[in-house]
């Protein structure tokens, strides 16, 4: 678990230290007072990169050169870790061994409301944690995609040769299914977690369905390949590739009903929770790593009785940060940190 | 200007070479500058010699001191037997297994269409022209085991196939989104998995 943290000329703080307990810490202050950057800085501690995708320079406090970061990880023998970051990149002394992060901001909720492109993203995201191998098999994939593309957009123009466009379907099928088959075995192993989840809350079953145009096809290449070539024309008519897991959707229903559709806001949030919950227990699982949560504002926008259900199952983590704008009265009993103005830089 | 000419002259040749930038052209300048006369002329004697003693086999465009390189002239490898590589560095690293006693074909690259690199950029006109005269009866695809190579080696398959020549494949343990040069083991169980008929 993570024993302390120290701060200096991060994001908005000018200096500041953090000792957290076991179980549940909760982070409380006002908008503004960095809650969401300390989370930052212990995920960027823990994962080596921020989950906001920001540039160096961004996490340097203003007007001054370079950001310093400490941490202090115990659960064996005490480790510590510490990080300077500047414009042009950072210096790391120290390393943490089996310990990582999994992350929930409010925005993930467009796992549910965004479109099938947010929720492919999310997907590969997770199934790249919890699968040895995906990063490069999506890579592979895309590559070809993009290869096929620009042949079929030549063929398209008049100045491309059709035999070019069909020399790269053999690799469309094969690391397109090895995509579709990595994400629905991913899939299938958060999907395990998840059903425990909400099976504890009685909130029905959450499921989770792959669609992809590659579904149909394991271990039946030669289909494949015939059925990728009879998608030739429209191909080319469109310009693009027509058939692979870049057009898979992936389906939330929640007790049989659409989660896009038909679940409200706060319901599409309980979902989002979970999934990163359950993509926690899976790294956990797979890596025998210590996966610390790092919930940002995960408690707004519900009502009492889902909080106290979000509080009931983070409570069994080892070790959990909230952040929330207020204390409350389902907090009691959990180390509370509560950010004064004196943090601010 | 930073630097007297003759200094920024070889600064700038120096960083055209690939891989090397502005500042790594800069030390290996003034590195060059520091050494003896005798070593610097050496070197430049080397790559004059280089350019000038070596030309491409007229056969399989692999690096040649006469019209023909080191394998096509040797009567004891095997002509029926061709090997396609993308660069003449690929030949070194198949000889390196000693397992193939056949000639070789370069094609100086893979297509690539996101790079404009299409077969009419690539000495596959050539090869065709290898295949129906030299009496070839099997082409072995020994492109780099990356997408662009597969593609290339699909798209040679369905040229040559009805020439009546055997295509093939090298085969299991090749390395994903790597070089030949650089061959590594890591990836086999994949590479096997995701195996290929041409």
């Amino acid at each position: 678990m993570i024993e302390e943290v120290y701060l200096k000329d991060f994001r908005n703080y000018e200096e500041a230290g953090f000792r957290f307990s076991k179980g549940l810490n909760a982070i409380i202050g006002d908008n503004g007072l960095g809650k969401t950057n300390l989370l930052e800085a212990l995920f960027f501690l823990l994962q080596g990169k921020t989950m906001r995708g920001s540039e160096p320079k961004e996490l340097v406090r203003w007007g001054t050169e370079k950001a310093q970061l400490g941490i202090k990880v115990s659960g064996g023998a005490a480790v510590e870790k510490r990080i300077e970051i500047c414009e042009e990149g950072r210096k790391e002394k120290g390393k943490l061994g089996g310990i990582r992060a999994v992350f929930f901001k409010p925005d993930d909720i467009w796992m549910i409301k965004g479109g099938p492109e947010s929720r492919r993203k999310y997907l590969d995201e997770a199934v790249v944690e919890i699968k040895r191998g995906f990063r490069v098999t999506l890579r592979e994939y895309h590559r070809v995609l993009r290869q096929r593309n620009e042949a079929i957009r030549a063929v398209k123009r008049g100045s491309g040769d059709i035999g070019l466009v069909r020399s790269w379907n053999p690799l469309l099928a094969r690391w397109g299914r090895m995509v579709v088959e990595e994400r629905a075995e991913g899939l299938k192993e958060l999907e395990k977690e998840m059903d425990a989840t909400t099976g504890r809350w009685g909130v029905g079953k959450l499921e989770a369905r792959l669609y992809s145009s590659m579904g149909d096809f394991f271990g039946e290449e030669d289909k494949l390949i015939r059925k990728i070539e009879r998608m030739e024309s429209a191909e080319i008519g469109r310009g693009m590739t027509l058939i692979g897991p870049h057009r898979d959707e992936v389906i939330f229903n929640l007790g049989g009903r659409s989660a896009r559709r038909d679940c409200s806001q706060g319901e599409q949030k309980l979902i989002a929770m979970v999934w990163k919950m359950a993509l926690a227990e899976t790294i956990a699982r797979n890596t025998r790593e210590k996966v610390i949560l790092l919930m940002d504002d995960c408690l707004s926008e519900l009502d009492r009785r889902n909080r106290l259900l979000v509080l009931r199952e983070l409570e069994k983590w080892e070790q959990v940060f909230v952040t929330h704008a207020e204390d409350l009265e389902e907090l009691k009993g959990f180390n509370k940190i509560f950010l004064g103005r004196e943090n601010r830089g | 200007m930073l630097y007297a000419p003759p200094i920024a002259r070889l600064v700038e040749e120096l960083s055209k070479l690939p891989g090397i930038g502005q500042k790594t052209a800069q030390r290996l300048t003034f590195h060059l500058l520091k050494v003896p006369q005798e070593e610097a002329r050496a070197l430049a004697e080397a790559i004059v010699e280089a350019r000038e003693k070596v030309a491409f086999c007229a056969r399989c465009f692999n690096f040649a001191q006469g019209e023909l390189c080191e394998f096509c002239a040797n009567p004891r490898r095997d002509p029926s037997l061709v090997c396609v590589v993308e660069r003449p560095q690929d030949i070194v690293a198949v000889e390196r297994t000693g397992e193939f006693r056949g000639l070789y074909h370069v094609l100086g690259g893979a297509i690539s269409p996101i790079d404009g690199i299409g077969p009419e950029d690539l000495k596959v006109r050539e090869l065709l022209e290898r295949v129906r005269k030299d009496g070839v009866s099997e082409v072995i695809m020994a492109t780099n085991p990356r997408v662009e190579g597969e593609a290339t080696a699909a798209y040679l398959a369905g040229l040559l196939k009805p020439l009546g020549v055997k295509v093939t494949r090298i085969a299991s343990g090749i390395p994903v989104g790597g070089d030949l040069e650089y061959a590594d083991e890591i990836t086999l169980g994949r590479a096997l998995k995701g195996r290929l008929e041409l």
